[in-house]
């Protein structure tokens, strides 16, 4: 790799990290985990530097990978595995102190942590990344009209779910 | 107009903690270091794999074909003695809990796997035990790599452990045999073993293999095989599996011809079911808390939905001198860019996508090949398409979800369909320095796409032409799935 290559790797890097870094938190809600899956991507766009950066915007290669990481994992743990009590109590409201009908920031992230993992998916592309929804279908693989029926329940779940915890107090 | 609650979302969304940037962008660079040293990083925990893989990619498949779709032949010599212990009654299955991921990354795995592989005595007499690894969360069944993606085959195993041996008086080039133990979900093990018969589930061959079959016992208790593996002295590895229960129990060994080898990996085998059986941990196997070991991650840009075969062209066999292979991606997320090195990823335009992608980068190093520091590079890329011949016109057309990243100009290709290949000059305005050519085969539903630079366009034509015809005659070599796909299909 020549210097200007290197250079414009590192240019890249820093200002990529933080967004590839915020994607994965705002898909996983969790340091490690986004940690881990946004420094997986940037290594993979590292290491293929020269071909990537012709072939594509390799923020936009990074941040595909993140996603399909991401729902690929949940996919799993959705379909295939069994939820412990310790994630239930893990995901468990962290405050209910207000009863009322505005939606508490703890109630909300609870609520976002309980979404399906594509409605999680299209709500970070479309509110963390600001993509149009014909970006998000692309990245996700699926049609623009998906996109915001899927968006739609995702907020109608939060909306709901946020002001029932607040409300109630419960997990689900 | 947004909401109150698409306002907070917002916050919520962007208010990460700050990671220590530093650290992060170390820990970025040592992944890249390890995804160069080692492709297959799932493979790598059980040794088995990754070995089988990581060679597979380098150095490409030995010439002989010996899988012929579900009629893989047995291999020409010898014939194994039947082992001493297999009519040993094992338990048809096994009472596992299920596999539990939980909400803090850690796992709660059926089982741990005892030390059940034999050493000295109970061992062959060239071999002596080296070393173990603990139990993880990614597989191989007979020393074939097993997929963990939702959309791969099923069933899939859910752990194993594995122990590894040297000859004696080695010197420490890598291990001469070893034993892994699988465990699998409750009542599948039995199917894996019939799919690993004919390679068709998520543990599959990727490179050419011979069933050998284990005499007196049928494929879902007993089989053997032989298996290319270029990266080994003499070139196969030899290859026993058993299964008691749920678990399956196999063993690898190079220690001589097939059937030296072969009796080796048989004695591993039946010594680790003895002491399996002894241990009577299968008769109520207790979880155990499971995390990843440092360095290690489940995060990986996989999404491939079944095993392509290594079909990589060996730069040896094609004579191209200082032509060095690079480590390529066992699989990948790529397939919005078939051609790779021509093409740019288009967001905006939906076409064909791949649902399974390898790759294998070349460098022609050497005196006076490298540009301002950059040497030029050739890509190899096999993409498997739900319809391969819309994917290829898609990409001749130039109207796919990927487009030609500079002016490409397409010539003829002598003795070549016109209809199902694509040669063509492209111009390299990256790096500005080198000639690059663009060489397409497509062969059923698997596109293989060659993208060469070299200091003149004769050189890079070569180049792609040969790699190209190459890869597809290694294809063609490989042979067919159960559905007619490439390699194990689905």
């Amino acid at each position: 790799m020549s210097d200007t290559q290197g250079g414009d790797l590192d240019a890249w890097l820093d200002a990529a990290m933080p967004k590839i870094y915020g994607l994965a938190y705002a898909l996983t809600g969790e340091r490690t985990a986004a940690e881990d899956l946004s420094q997986e991507a940037l290594a993979t766009v590292v290491r293929k530097w020269g071909r990537v950066a012709q072939a594509q915007s390799s923020t936009a290669y990074a941040r595909q990978i993140v996603v399909n990481t991401f729902l690929s994992q949940k996919r799993k743990r959705w379909s295939r595995e069994v939820v412990s009590d310790d994630v239930v109590q893990e995901l468990g409201p962290v405050s209910a102190d207000h009863a009322d009908t505005v939606v508490t920031r703890d109630a909300l992230l609870v609520a976002l942590a309980g979404l399906p993992p594509r409605q999680r998916a299209a709500v970070t592309l479309r509110y963390f990344e600001d993509l149009p929804d014909a970006a998000v279908a692309e990245v996700m693989g699926c049609t623009v009209g998906t996109v915001r029926s899927t968006i739609h329940h995702a907020l109608a779940t939060l909306r709901s779910g946020a002001v029932a915890r607040d409300l109630k107090g419960v997990s689900s | 107009m947004t909401t109150q609650l698409e306002d907070q979302l917002r916050d919520i969304l962007r208010d990460a903690p700050e990671p220590d940037w530093h650290a992060f962008r170390v820990a970025v660079d040592e992944r890249a270091g390890r995804q160069r040293r080692a492709r297959m990083l799932r493979g790598s925990l059980s040794g088995l794999a990754a070995a089988a893989a990581a060679a597979a990619i380098a150095i490409g498949l030995a010439s002989s074909p010996l899988f012929e779709g579900q009629r893989a032949r047995p291999a020409v010599t010898g014939t194994p003695s039947p082992s001493s212990s297999p009519s040993v009654a094992v338990p048809d299955t096994t009472a596992f809990q299920p596999k539990v991921r939980l909400a803090n990354g850690r796992y709660t795995m059926p089982m741990d796997f005892p030390d059940v592989a034999p050493r000295r005595t109970s061992a062959p007499e060239a071999l002596t035990r080296t070393g173990a690894t603990g139990l993880s969360a990614f597989s191989s069944l007979a020393s074939a790599p097993c997929l963990t993606e939702e959309q791969a085959a099923q069933p899939q195993p859910w752990g194993s452990s594995a122990w590894d041996y040297d000859s004696v008086g080695a010197a420490g080039a890598g291990p001469d045999a070893g034993v892994e133990l699988t465990g699998w979900p409750t009542g599948t093990a039995s199917t894996a073993m019939r799919q690993q018969d004919e390679n068709s589930g998520a543990c599959a061959f990727d490179t050419m293999f011979a069933k050998v079959g284990w005499p007196g016992l049928d494929v879902t208790l007993g089989n053997q095989f032989v298996v290319d593996a270029p990266e080994v002295t003499g070139g196969k590895r030899y290859a026993a599996v058993r299964r008691v229960g749920d678990v399956t129990v196999s063993a690898w060994a190079v220690t001589g011809g097939q059937e030296a080898s072969l009796s080796a990996a048989r004695r591993l085998v039946d010594g680790a079911v003895a002491g399996l059986l002894r241990s009577k941990v299968l008769e109520s196997p207790t979880p155990v808390a499971y995390e990843w070991p440092n360095g290690m991650t489940e995060a990986s840009p996989d999404g491939t939905e079944f095993i392509l075969p290594a079909i990589a062209p060996s730069p040896a066999t094609l004579g191209l001198g200082p032509f060095v292979q690079q480590p390529g991606m066992m699989r990948s997320a790529m397939g919005t860019v078939p051609v790779f090195g021509a093409q740019v990823g288009d967001p905006v335009h939906p076409g064909e996508k791949a649902i399974a992608v390898r790759e294998a980068e070349y460098v022609l190093s050497g005196v006076g090949q490298e540009s301002a520091g950059v040497q030029p590079q050739t890509n190899v890329v096999w993409s498997s398409f739900p319809d391969g011949q819309k994917a290829f016109d898609e990409i001749v057309a130039n109207r796919g979800t990927a487009r030609w990243y500079s002016r490409t100009q397409r010539e003829p290709w002598v003795g070549h369909d016109a209809a199902t290949t694509f040669l063509a000059t492209q111009e390299d305005t990256w790096t500005g320095s080198f000639a690059k050519q663009v060489a397409l085969r497509l062969e059923g539903d698997v596109l293989i796409a060659v993208v060469s630079q070299a200091k003149t366009q004769a050189e890079a034509r070569s180049i792609a032409t040969r790699l190209a015809d190459e890869a597809a005659a290694n294809l063609a070599a490989f042979g067919r799935g159960p559905d007619g796909r490439p390699g194990n299909g689905r």
